[in-house]
């Protein structure tokens, strides 16, 4: 008994790294409210290091669901919202509740990676570039963004990550042909690293331009960038007005352009209704609808990026089932499928701006997301401890945020 | 019978002697299929002296990977079950068996333990955790503390 008190009372408590195991396997919510217990746990959570491991291990292991951030294009509503996609899911006809709020004065999103939102000032050209982490609520400077005209007037752009240098970029470049004339817009694009020494960089790419299918915003996955475009000039032999549809890629590590096919059944342009990009368990996903009754609605997820051949079909349902006034050339874009539990999926009908849950399983929908919201832009944001300021350079006001 | 199981001799703080099944410690610990591996351990004198492990959690490490071992067939409910009936120790001993598994680096016995302390964490209070963890000192300034107070008033 003796030794058993003696331990109580001068045993140290445990090593750091094992306190660091322990706590890279708590959900970043509770996390951040653990930055109180100690100083040595401030520092360890408010690491860039500890942001990095727990941010390496979520996505190894299951991803918590995401959380989902819009911004209404009115510009008398400057507030960002974000809210629970498992919320919205699983708590029937509750408004979101918006947990996170941020005055945007004008900002819009324009990419999600790694839990950071990539924030642009003004519709075009853009003034300023800002990283935003809803979740720990910290913010970088805004950054000028010097050479947005150079690109055209109709862009494309994209966010992500670069695991190999530990740096986030903004690529943006010019879609459509027409534009192509004009001496002052450049062929390729432009990357912008963020970081200490922030750089601006042309990427040129041999056959731009080409033109977009769907979002302009990119979709971020596999250290990569993903548009769904078409080349202009290259028509079918049956039909100078059916194209074929690809993946347009944009490797973030090696700054190169790349394509890939699309699933067989999804690729052209006279088959296929509202393509659309997405992320699913990490996986990129494609979704599309036929274009004559029956419509069909189909997800395809490519199980391993950049293997044309594991494109695999997820569900294919016929539309009516929606039962959302849908029609035939509208956008549904999935969002989030909640299927480990109840099989439901989030998703946005663009004929109304309406959020709504359907569920797979037994092909009806579940309940609308009540009026009042118009979410033509919103992005899936994973929870993380990553600093936007660190990745800006300037450390110091990333203090001020986390105490 | 077979031949007979090859046997080691681990060696606890109080210079305890615990004879295990080679292939029962080889499968689990990091540390002891390298000395089995590079030779290091002469099966006819050497012990491996364990010296920060005491004689109760060391029966409890053999316990863990001796099961683990003959029972890795079983269905999964039954392991996970057995796994919260061996873990159901007060906190010490659950310590005393996070820095044993830490040292022997025993990977599956480490991922169950930080599994089970993160779940002591959730839904506690600050005062709690700061008593699970054995923090004294939080280190923070009585204006800092205040503040932390103030923004999470629920967690205390």
């Amino acid at each position: 008994m003796t030794t058993r008190k003696k331990r109580l009372e001068y045993e140290d408590s445990l090593p750091v790294d094992l306190i660091s195991e322990i706590l890279l396997r708590v959900p970043v919510r509770l996390l951040l409210q653990l930055r109180i217990i100690c100083r040595s746990w401030n520092s360890l959570i408010s690491s860039p290091e500890f942001a990095m491991l727990h941010l390496q291990r979520s996505t190894l292991t299951q991803l918590p669901p995401p959380l989902l951030c819009w911004k209404e294009w009115i510009l008398t509503d400057d507030i960002m919202h974000c809210s629970s996609s498992q919320s919205l899911i699983l708590y029937r006809r509750h408004q979101p509740t918006t947990f996170v709020s941020y005055p945007a004065d004008g900002k819009f999103i324009r990419g999600s990676c790694n839990g950071l939102l990539c924030l642009t000032e003004g519709f075009f050209p853009f003034e300023t570039l800002t990283l935003l982490n809803p979740i720990t609520r910290s913010v970088s400077p805004s950054i000028p963004f010097e050479c947005s005209e150079e690109c055209g007037e109709r862009v494309f752009c994209g966010f992500g990550y670069d695991t190999l240098h530990d740096q986030y970029k903004f690529v943006m470049g010019c879609c459509y042909s027409s534009l192509i004339t004009d001496s002052q817009v450049r062929s390729g694009a432009i990357v912008f690293t963020f970081g200490a020494n922030p750089c601006w960089k042309t990427v040129d790419h041999p056959v731009f331009p080409y033109g977009l299918v769907s979002s302009a915003d990119g979709i971020f996955v596999s250290g990569t960038l993903n548009w769904i475009v078409y080349d202009p000039t290259i028509t079918s032999a049956i039909d100078n007005d059916e194209f074929e549809w690809f993946v347009l890629t944009f490797d973030l590590e090696t700054e190169s352009f790349g394509r890939m096919c699309l699933p067989i059944i999804g690729r052209r342009s006279h088959c296929t209704q509202a393509p659309q990009l997405q992320v699913h368990n990490n996986c990129l996903s494609y979704c599309f609808h036929t274009p004559d009754t029956p419509i069909i609605y189909s997800v395809w997820i490519m199980k391993e990026y950049g293997a044309e051949e594991s494109w695999t079909k997820l569900f294919a349902i016929p539309i009516p089932a929606f039962d959302v006034g849908i029609f035939p050339d509208v956008l549904i874009a999935p969002l989030y499928m909640y299927i480990p539990e109840d099989h439901n999926l989030l998703a946005l009908n663009g004929s109304d701006g309406r959020l709504f849950v359907d569920n797979l399983r037994q092909n009806q929908l579940v309940y609308h997301v009540p009026d009042g919201y118009y979410w033509t832009s919103s992005f899936l944001c994973h929870e993380s401890l990553v600093s936007p300021s660190h990745y800006c350079s300037l450390r110091t006001i990333d203090q001020s945020n986390i105490t | 019978m077979g031949s007979p199981v090859k046997k080691i001799m681990l060696c606890s703080s109080e210079k305890e002697i615990f004879s295990v099944e080679e292939q029962v410690m080889v499968q689990h610990s990091v540390i002891i299929n390298n000395m089995i591996e590079d030779g290091s351990y002469n099966h006819e004198e050497s012990k491996i002296p364990l010296d920060c492990v005491d004689s109760k959690t060391l029966k409890k490490v053999i316990d863990y990977c001796t099961h683990h071992t003959h029972h890795h067939n079983d269905n999964q409910e039954d392991l996970e079950a057995w796994d919260a009936q061996f873990l159901n120790v007060d906190s010490n001993g659950l310590y005393d068996l996070l820095m044993a598994a830490n040292y022997l680096e025993i990977r599956n016995l480490l991922d169950l333990i930080y599994g089970t302390i993160k779940n002591m964490i959730k839904g506690k209070k600050i005062d709690e955790i700061r008593r699970i963890f054995n923090i004294k000192d939080h280190g923070f300034t009585p204006e800092e503390e205040e503040q932390n107070r103030k923004e999470y008033p629920h967690f205390y």
